[in-house]
C-alpha cells in the first residue's frame, strides 16, 4: 500500500508522544490486575480451607473481569482519540473524526450496493468533512443476515469494510452501478448474457473500454446518463484506483452522490488488546494506509473539478 | 408427428425471439440518435445567450462570435442535409472551443457570473452530447452484431436491415482548433 506522506516521520513526531502516556496508563492497569489476581488466589484458598466455599473466588473473579472491561474500554477510547484522530487530522485538517458514529443504515440502503436483506447493522469510526469542494464521509460498516435453520443460527456476512460517500461533481437523476465482474470473467460472452438476465439491477450497460469491462459490470437506469457519469477519463481513474488499492470495489452513483464500498475483512481503527503495548507501528501504519486511500478518492476520481453546473 | 410439431413450435418461438431482438436493437439505435438531437438542441439554445454575454467583452473575437451565430442559424433553420448538419456541428464545436480558450485573455469576462454559469452549462452539454454519441455507438454496435451474426443475419437480409455507421471523430476535431482558419477556409 502506498502512503501519501512518510508514515515513519508522522509516527515518530505525533503518534509516539501522544501514545506514550497512554502506554504508561495501560501498564499500570495491567500491573494492578496482576496484583489483584495474586491477592485473590491466597484469599480464596484460605476461605476454601475454612469451608467458606467458592464464593470469594467467583465474586473476586467477576470483580476483576469488570475492572478489566472498564479500563480496556477507556484505553480503547483514548487510543482512538489520540492515535486515529491524529492520523485523520494529519491527512486533512478539514476532516472530523467521530469514533462512535457511523454511516447510517439509511445511506447504506440508499447506495443499493448490496441488495441482500440484512438484520444486523454495525459500524463506527466516522470521518467526515470537505476536501476542496467535495463533501465526503466514510466509516466502517459491518452488515450481516441472521437466519434460523431449525435450532441452528446461521450468520451470513453481507458486507464488511469501509463505506465511502461523496458529493459527485455532476448532476444526475438516474442510478448507475459499477460492480465487480464475476460472470464475464469466468464465462466470457455467455457471462455477458447472464449479466443481462440480472433482474435485480437496471439495464446492462456495455461501455467501450475493454479493460474496464473486464473488471466491472455496469448497470444503469439510463444509457446516456451512465456514459455522462462514466466519462472515458473517469473509467480510467476508477481502474487505476482499483489497481492501486487491490480491493474488490463496488460503486454506485445515486442522487448526485457517489457511494463506494471497500471490502476489508477486519475490524479497523481499534486499540490492541489491553495486554499488548498500544504503541505498535504495524496496525497504525495499516490504518493510516486505509484512511489515506479513502481521502485519496477525491483526487483519484477528480471530484474537485467543478466545470459543470453543479458547484 | 407429435415431435415434429414440438420441433416446429420451438423453432417458431426461437425465430420470434431472434426477430424481436433485431427490431429491439434497431429501435435502440433510433432512440439513441434521437437523444443526440435533444442534446444538440440544448446546445443550440445556449449559443445566443453565450454570444450575447461574451460580445461586449471579447472585442477581438467579434468576427468569430458572429460566424457562430450564423452557423447556428443555418443549423436550426432546417433545409440542411444530415451531412451538412454534421459539418455545421463540427464547425460550431471547433469555433466554440477556440472562444472558450480565448476567454482566458479576458479577465472581466471570466469574472462575469452569468458567463461562468453559461460556460458550465456549455461544458455539461458537451459532455452530454459525447455521452449520447457513445450510447449511440454502443446501440449501433449491438445492432450491427445482430445484423451480421448468425442466425439473426438471416432475418436481417430477409427484411433489408443493413449495417449502420458509428460516429467517428472528424479529422477537424482531432487537430488543435484554429477558429480563424476554420472560417477562412
Amino acid at each position: 500500500m502506498e502512503l501519501p506522506k512518510p508514515f515513519t516521520t508522522l509516527y515518530d513526531q505525533a503518534i509516539l508522544p501522544a501514545l506514550t502516556p497512554l502506554e504508561e496508563d495501560r501498564k499500570k492497569i495491567v500491573k494492578r490486575l496482576q496484583v489483584y489476581g495474586l491477592i485473590l488466589i491466597p484469599i480464596s484458598v484460605l476461605f476454601f480451607y475454612f469451608n467458606a466455599g467458592m464464593f470469594p473466588l467467583i465474586a473476586g473473579g467477576v470483580g476483576l473481569y469488570f475492572y478489566y472491561r472498564h479500563h480496556a474500554g477507556i484505553i480503547k477510547e483514548k487510543y482512538k482519540e489520540y492515535a486515529i484522530k491524529t492520523l485523520v487530522k494529519e491527512l486533512d485538517p478539514g476532516l472530523s473524526y467521530y469514533p462512535a458514529s457511523r454511516i447510517e443504515r439509511g445511506d447504506y440502503d440508499k447506495s443499493k450496493l448490496f441488495l441482500k436483506s440484512i438484520n444486523r447493522y454495525y459500524g463506527d469510526d466516522l470521518v467526515s468533512g470537505v476536501i476542496g469542494k467535495t463533501a465526503i464521509r466514510f466509516s466502517e460498516v459491518f452488515t450481516q443476515m441472521e437466519r434460523n435453520n431449525g435450532d441452528e443460527k446461521n450468520l451470513e456476512t453481507i458486507f464488511r469494510g469501509i463505506l465511502f460517500i461523496a458529493d459527485f461533481n455532476k448532476k444526475f437523476i438516474g442510478e448507475t452501478f459499477v460492480l465487480p465482474d464475476v460472470a464475464q470473467n469466468i464465462f466470457g460472452e455467455l457471462g455477458s448474457f447472464i449479466q443481462k438476465l440480472n433482474v435485480s439491477r437496471p439495464q446492462l450497460i456495455k461501455l467501450e473500454d475493454p479493460d474496464f469491462e473486464k473488471v466491472f459490470v455496469i448497470y444503469g437506469t439510463d444509457q446516456v446518463e451512465a456514459r455522462y457519469i462514466l466519462s472515458t477519463s473517469l473509467m480510467q481513474r476508477i481502474l487505476d484506483f482499483k489497481k492501486k488499492t487491490n480491493l474488490r470495489l463496488s460503486i454506485s452513483f445515486i442522487d448526485s452522490q457517489v457511494f463506494i464500498a471497500l471490502p476489508i475483512n477486519k475490524n479497523l481503527f481499534e486499540a490492541p488488546s489491553l495486554f499488548q503495548p498500544v504503541i505498535k507501528y504495524q496496525p497504525l501504519s495499516e490504518y493510516y494506509g486505509y484512511l489515506s486511500i479513502c481521502i485519496e478518492i477525491v483526487n483519484a476520481l477528480d471530484l474537485n473539478t467543478r466545470i459543470w453546473t453543479k458547484e | 408427428m407429435f415431435y415434429a410439431f414440438i420441433i416446429i413450435g420451438i423453432l417458431c418461438v426461437f425465430a420470434v425471439i431472434v426477430y424481436n431482438n433485431l427490431i429491439g436493437a434497431r429501435n435502440m439505435v433510433e432512440n439513441a440518435f434521437g437523444t443526440i438531437d435533444v442534446m444538440l438542441k440544448k446546445r443550440y439554445d445556449l449559443i445566443p445567450n453565450l454570444i450575447e454575454t461574451a460580445k461586449s467583452y471579447m472585442k477581438h473575437e467579434s468576427g468569430t462570435l458572429t460566424s457562430i451565430a450564423e452557423l447556428r442559424a443555418r443549423a436550426v433553420g432546417g433545409h440542411v442535409t444530415s451531412d451538412e448538419k454534421v459539418q455545421l456541428e463540427n464547425q460550431i464545436s471547433g469555433a466554440m472551443k477556440s472562444i472558450m480558450v480565448s476567454v482566458e485573455r479576458y479577465p472581466d469576462l471570466k469574472a462575469n457570473e452569468q458567463f461562468t454559469l453559461l460556460q458550465r452549462s456549455w461544458n455539461e452539454t458537451e459532455e452530454q452530447i459525447s455521452a449520447a454519441r457513445r450510447a449511440y455507438n454502443a446501440a449501433v454496435t449491438s445492432y450491427n452484431n445482430a445484423v451480421e451474426k448468425f442466425p439473426s443475419n438471416i432475418f436481417a437480409s430477409m427484411f433489408g436491415h443493413q449495417r449502420k455507421q458509428v460516429f467517428t471523430i472528424a479529422e477537424a476535431e482531432r487537430k488543435n482548433v484554429d477558429a480563424k482558419a476554420l472560417f477562412n477556409s
